[in-house]
């Protein structure tokens, strides 16, 4: 069975690349959300193995955002990897500090991506 | 005085009675001598009338005798008949030899020959001589003849020489014979003569007695002629001889001299008995003795007079003073007790110092009794020092005769000392001889105690005085220094000497002297009786010296002020630490940096205001708080950290969080330094910065970094990623999608590339980087551009787009204004939906500012609207309102940004106003500016004057106010004589002239304008009810024109402009403009607007063309585009410069862009004008073109008018 992703990333162009990548290089099923509150909705309802979460995003950023997931029972134990262009020494320690699973940076390799996110959750495929 | 002057009488009468007796005397005396003297002369004469006789006598014997002895001669020869020759000559040298005196012996022969002479020797040539004509001789020789006797011829010249006489004695020879009987036989007798030739010196010297000859001075004289004179005779004195010469004849054979006598000086002196003056001297003697003694005893009669007084006077005082001594004793007695009890010491002492006397009271003082005292010598009861001093000023008192204050010290009997004062004179005797002393003694002994003291306290206050650490003077109440002490005269680098010759005045800073003064008036005055002030003396070097003064007054006992004692101390050191320190202080107060002292213990000792504030506290209630408290707990580890560190390196800096009073944080920096009182930590210095700007500028900008970071990221995200993808070959399988990863990819990088030109854009902006293009734009024209780039968008987005373009006057670089409106109408179109439409307008009004005009353009769509909340974030960078932002729709996050940074550039603004889901209005204002104020064709500077002359007010009136509404100044008279008058004075450009006018109707008064040489070219029109006169006719040379009354306004005016411009005639002629301009179309429309002025109108179409033109053509306007092919205008117009008859050239510059100042002022010539050709439409250049021609033609005219008139005064 395939593990199915949750992309939130407010960008669409990004959010297709990804897509695209998990897809085509890692077999992933992808599903996508626009915003933060849209995700967490997704989160629940959809219950993806993985969140790859942008963290820069208007309304509600992916902070904010992975906070409410941890917060919620249904989505807290989803892995969480941060996809973000924040990619400075003081945010890495601060997203490490709250429970980041990992952290992808962009831009990124699209091979990578796939091989990264396997990794970071363990999987293989 | 009486007694003077008597006694001078009396010795008057004193002298004369001897003076008279001597002078009986002496004349008697005189008398006597002079009788003596006769006597004695009578004596002479007597002997020497002997002496004459005696030596008369002489000669004439002696002559007897010669003769005789010839006589006998001649016997001899008689009787032997002639003696021979030899014989003879024999007998002759016998005679001459027994006889002295003989020149010779001759015998001269009958017949008068001579010739035998004896000696031969001294004779020579006598021989032989014939002495018949010798006449001398032949009387002598005959009468010698004749009487037969010796015959001595008078003085004659010898043949020998020289003069001499002859004694001739005859021959006759004795003849027996004969008889004598007759005289023939006589005569035959005579054999001539022996003659014996005498030279009369040899022979008389011979004769007369050689004694005589040695008295005697002689001379024997033959009638008158002096024929001898002896040796003594030659030098006497002719007068001599009158009086003591004696005469006497001598006679002799033929001859009868006179012997003259006189006797010789030494004779007469030798005769001279010395009696006569014996007697006159004595007697003069006798005389003065006898006048002496008269006088004497003339004195003594007086002196015994005198002496007799005198005894009688001395018996007088005697008695007197035998009452007086009684009176003395009386007084002696006082005295002695005066003496003896005098509060004082008297002693007299002898030569040798010994007690001759003591008074009392001194004797008290000795502690002994007279007896013991008197006789023993006064150095014994001094003490040895003072014997040694008094010894001396013995001696000297015995030399000077006084001595004065001396101090001693007289040993008294018990041994106690006492000290006096002694003053002694000495006492002399008429000889100068010293007698004996009589001294004053005081008893000084409490003086000197006293003394003692005040010189003690002296030396110890002028120990004190000179020795002071500081400076100390006194000071004269008028400021001298009478004293000033070493400190102060190091002070001030003054020497005493410099000090006392001058005041403190002299040397006090003028700023000083008053506030002094004052203060010593008051101290004078006795307000005060101490004053302190610091003050600057100038130091002898220049500098100032800052002292502390201290000044009191010391009065006398009479209360006059006697001198200031002051004390100076100098300050300088002190006033400049002050001043270093109030200036340090005004420092740290006014420091913009928090400054804070703390003390070891971590309390604040002091705080500077800025610190203060920084904290929200007042300075005064920070003193003595913890300075921890102020520090946030969160980072006070790190501040106590940053403290050991300055412990141990002296300095440390720490960045930390800071609570103010009101419980507020900030960030300061904060600089530590210890604080060390030698080696000795007493604490710390802290300096602190509000650094919170800075952290929120820092943040920011990490915060823009980062966020540009992002943004640039995600574009790069999707590119790196889609072409990752395809280029990895993972969708070959699916080529769609690797199209769409492509398309991704390039839209992505479009993305990036306006972002990245946006960022660029925005920072250029803010910086100020960018210059804003700014020309006159119209806001229609903008609108509409702006509409039509998006048309093509908007009917993409199936949205339409309503433009009402509103004419504005902007001030603007267009392109930007256009940016803009792109990006609000993009907006807009983004957020539109479908079908919707954008309205796009504008409106211009007063709503923002009251002063200046703006317009207000407005995009108005339907779009979802934006939040309240965000209705000005939006206007921020990379503020997105949501996830479905324009970012999606390609935005770059940064168009409103720049919209409003360029519009913040522009003096406008923008707003948005939105209702959420119905749409949203975005607000851009923009201020208008004016158009220039339309200028007034030939009327510009200078407006044409008319001058209305017309006795009918209601006439005047109508023509006054329709020139007025056409621009022209009126003036109007109502008489012929004021038109006169005025036109003269105000020189109009055109006169109105009434004909039918009381007085002076129209024509005379024509007649005398144009005699008038200033106003005869002034163009005349009548006014007149009457038609013209056909035979006058409007070809009257002298009026312009005719306007029948009631006036068209139109023919008004024109008969008007036609007036004006005929005058301008001539100068019209020569107007020429030249226009230079590259664009033909545009020239062309130029030319055509000057000539329709009637104006001669140049083209050139290039710089070179313009220069050419110019040389030939002396333009009156240029009208010039900078921007030509070839040399462009400033060349052109720097060689117009240059040229002498052309840089006064009005110049138009018509230019594309606005000119800068510099390039303006490179343009300038003549009167110039600058114009750009966006900003000026083509009527209103005209009007501007128009109007400086007729400026610089009205100049000219006006120069000319000017020249004219003053040419005829």
């Amino acid at each position: 069975m395939a593990k199915r992703i949750l992309i939130i990333d407010d960008e669409d162009d990004i959010r297709e690349v990804a897509q695209l990548t998990l897809e085509a290089v890692g077999g992933f099923e992808v599903l996508t959300a626009e915003s933060g509150s849209e995700g967490i909705i997704k989160a629940e309802t959809e219950q993806p193995d993985a969140i790859l979460l942008d963290v820069m995003m208007p309304e509600m950023d992916g902070i904010t955002t992975f906070k409410q997931l941890q917060a919620n029972s249904l989505t807290s134990n989803i892995p969480v990897i941060l996809l973000t262009a924040k990619v400075q020494a003081s945010d890495q320690r601060r997203f490490a500090e709250l429970g980041i699973t990992g952290m992808v940076p962009k831009p990124f390799d699209p091979m990578t991506l796939t091989d990264q996110v396997v990794e970071v959750l363990g999987w293989q495929y | 005085m009486r007694n003077r002057s008597a006694r001078k009488k009396v010795k008057e009468r004193k002298l004369w009675l001897p003076i008279l007796v001597g002078t009986c005397v002496f004349i008697l005396n005189l008398l006597l001598w002079q009788g003596l003297l006769f006597q004695e002369r009578l004596q002479i004469k007597r002997n020497v009338e002997i002496v004459t006789v005696d030596i008369s006598e002489d000669i004439t014997s002696e002559i007897k005798t010669r003769t005789h002895a010839l006589k006998r001669m001649a016997e001899r020869w008689e009787l032997e008949g002639g003696t021979p020759r030899s014989q003879w000559e024999e007998d002759a040298t016998n005679y001459l030899r027994d006889y002295k005196g003989y020149q010779a012996l001759e015998w001269v022969d009958n017949l008068s020959f001579i010739r035998w002479i004896v000696p031969q020797k001294g004779n020579e040539g006598v021989e032989n001589r014939a002495l018949l004509f010798e006449s001398n001789r032949q009387i002598a020789m005959n009468t010698a003849k004749q009487t037969r006797n010796p015959t001595i011829t008078r003085v004659v010249s010898l043949f020998q020489g020289g003069k001499g006489f002859l004694i001739y004695v005859p021959l006759f020879l004795k003849n027996n014979t004969q008889q004598d009987t007759q005289v023939g036989a006589k005569e035959q007798n005579f054999d001539g003569f022996i003659v014996g030739v005498v030279r009369p010196k040899p022979f008389l010297d011979a004769i007369i007695n050689k004694n005589l000859m040695q008295d005697y001075a002689i001379a024997i004289f033959d009638k008158d002629q002096e024929f001898y004179t002896n040796e003594l005779y030659q030098n006497i004195n002719k007068e001599y001889t009158n009086k003591w010469g004696f005469y006497t004849e001598v006679n002799l054979n033929g001859v009868n001299w006179r012997l003259r006598v006189v006797p010789t000086l030494s004779l007469l002196a030798r005769q001279h008995s010395p009696l006569a003056d014996i007697i006159l001297v004595g007697g003069s003697v006798a005389a003065i003795l006898i006048a002496i003694v008269v006088y004497m005893t003339f004195n003594l009669r007086l002196y015994a007079n005198t002496v007799e007084q005198i005894n009688l006077n001395l018996s007088h005082e005697i008695s007197e003073r035998q009452k007086v001594e009684a009176s003395l004793q009386q007084s002696t007695a006082q005295l002695e007790d005066l003496y003896n009890n005098a509060p004082c010491g008297y002693h007299s002492l002898d030569k040798n110092g010994i007690f001759i006397q003591i008074n009392d009271t001194e004797l008290s003082w000795l502690g002994c009794k007279r007896e013991e005292v008197i006789g023993k010598k006064i150095t014994d009861y001094f003490t040895t020092e003072n014997a040694l001093d008094f010894e001396t000023s013995f001696s000297v008192l015995k030399e000077r005769g006084y001595q004065k204050d001396l101090e001693l010290l007289l040993v008294r009997k018990d041994g106690t000392k006492m000290p006096v004062l002694v003053s002694a004179s000495a006492i002399k005797d008429a000889a100068g001889n010293f007698i004996m002393s009589r001294s004053t003694l005081f008893d000084i002994s409490e003086r000197k105690q006293t003394q003692d003291a005040l010189s003690e306290s002296e030396e110890r206050f002028r120990g004190a005085f000179a020795n002071a650490s500081t400076g100390m003077a006194l000071v004269s109440p008028q400021g001298k220094w009478l004293q000033v002490n070493q400190s102060l005269c190091q002070m001030i680098g003054y020497s005493e000497q410099e000090l006392l010759a001058t005041t403190f005045q002299a040397i006090t800073h003028a700023d000083d002297l008053d506030i002094d003064l004052s203060y010593v008036q008051q101290m004078l005055k006795g307000e005060i009786s101490t004053y302190q002030m610091s003050k600057r003396y100038f130091h002898k070097l220049g500098h100032i010296v800052w002292v502390l003064l201290s000044v009191s007054l010391v009065w006398d006992k009479t209360g006059k002020p006697l001198y200031f004692v002051s004390q100076i101390q100098d300050v300088t050191d002190r006033k400049r630490a002050e001043v270093k320190l109030r200036n340090l202080s005004n420092a740290l107060e006014s420091a913009v940096e928090g400054i804070a002292q703390i003390d070891i213990g971590g309390f604040y000792i002091s705080v500077n205001y800025a610190y203060a504030e920084m904290l929200g506290y007042e300075q005064e209630e920070m003193v003595g708080m913890e300075s921890k408290m102020s520090v946030h707990p969160e980072d006070l580890e790190k501040v106590t950290y940053a403290y050991q560190e300055m412990l141990n390196k002296g300095k440390s800096e720490v960045e930390a969080r800071t609570l103010r009073k009101d419980g507020s944080i900030f960030d300061r920096q904060i600089v530590m330094v210890k604080n060390c009182n030698q080696e000795k930590l007493i604490g710390h210095y802290c300096f602190v910065k509000d650094i919170s700007d800075r952290r929120e500028v820092e943040r920011l900008k990490d915060e823009f970094v980062s966020v540009v970071s992002h943004e640039l990221r995600t574009p790069l995200t999707s590119i790196r990623g889609s072409l990752g993808l395809v280029a990895n070959g993972v969708l070959q399988a699916q080529p769609e999608k690797a199209q769409r990863m492509l398309e991704i990819a390039v839209n992505n990088s479009d993305r990036l590339i306006r972002l990245i030109n946006d960022i660029l854009d925005i920072e250029r902006i803010e910086s100020g980087k960018v210059m804003m293009n700014k020309q006159i734009c119209d806001a229609a024209l903008l609108m509409t551009q702006s509409t039509e780039v998006m048309q093509a968008m908007a009917e993409k987005a199936g949205v339409s787009i309503k433009l009402n373009s509103v004419s504005a006057r902007l001030w603007a670089d267009a392109d930007r204004i256009i940016q803009i409106f792109t990006n609000l109408l993009s907006n807009a179109i983004k957020f539109s939906p479908p079908g919707s439409t954008i309205l796009f307008n504008a409106k211009v009004g007063n709503e923002q500012n009251e002063n200046i005009p703006h317009i207000i353009f407005e995009v108005k769509d339907q779009g979802r609207g934006i939040p309240e909340d965000k209705l000005e974030a939006v206007f921020e960078r990379f503020q997105q309102v949501d996830a479905s932002d324009s970012r999606k729709k390609g935005g770059t996050g940064l168009g409103l940004a720049i919209c409003r940074s360029i519009i913040q550039h522009h003096d406008g603004n923008i707003w948005v106003e939105s209702v959420l889901s119905q749409g949203s209005s975005f607000y851009v204002s923009l201020p208008v500016i004016s158009a220039p104020k339309p200028t007034i064709l030939s009327n510009e500077t200078n407006t044409p004057t008319v001058l209305v002359c017309d006795d009918d007010h209601s006439a005047r009136t109508v023509i006054q106010t329709m020139l007025e509404e056409g621009g022209y100044q009126t003036i109007t008279v109502a008489s012929g004589l004021e038109a006169i008058e005025i036109a003269k004075q105000s020189l109009p450009d055109v006169i109105f002239l009434n004909l039918m006018m009381p007085g002076m109707n129209g024509w005379e008064a024509l007649t005398i304008l144009k005699q008038q040489p200033e106003t005869q070219d002034i163009p005349v029109i009548i006014l007149s009810g009457f038609m013209p006169d056909a035979k006058l006719g409007t070809n009257h040379p002298e009026v312009n024109d005719w306007i029948v009354k009631p006036p068209n306004e139109k023919n008004l005016f024109e008969a008007l402009e036609r007036a004006l411009s005929k005058s301008d005639d001539n100068l019209n002629d020569n107007l020429k403009v030249l226009i230079v301009e590259d664009d033909i179309d545009l020239a062309q429309v130029l030319i055509a607007m000057f000539e329709r002025y009637g104006i001669e109108t140049h083209h050139a179409r290039n710089g070179r063309e313009a220069i050419q033109l110019s040389q030939s053509l002396t333009p009156y306007l240029l009208v010039l585009d900078i921007a030509l092919p070839d040399v462009d205008g400033f060349a052109v117009v720097d060689w117009l410069r240059h040229h002498n008859h052309l840089h006064q050239v009005p110049l138009v510059v018509y230019s594309a862009i606005d000119l800068t100042e510099a390039d303006c002022a490179r343009l300038n010539l003549g009167q110039t004008l600058f114009l750009t050709k966006a900003r000026v439409t083509p009527e209103e250049f005209e009007q501007r073109a128009i109007g400086l021609l007729n400026c610089i033609v009205s100049g000219k005219k006006e120069g000319r008018r000017n020249g004219k008139a003053h040419s005829h005064h």
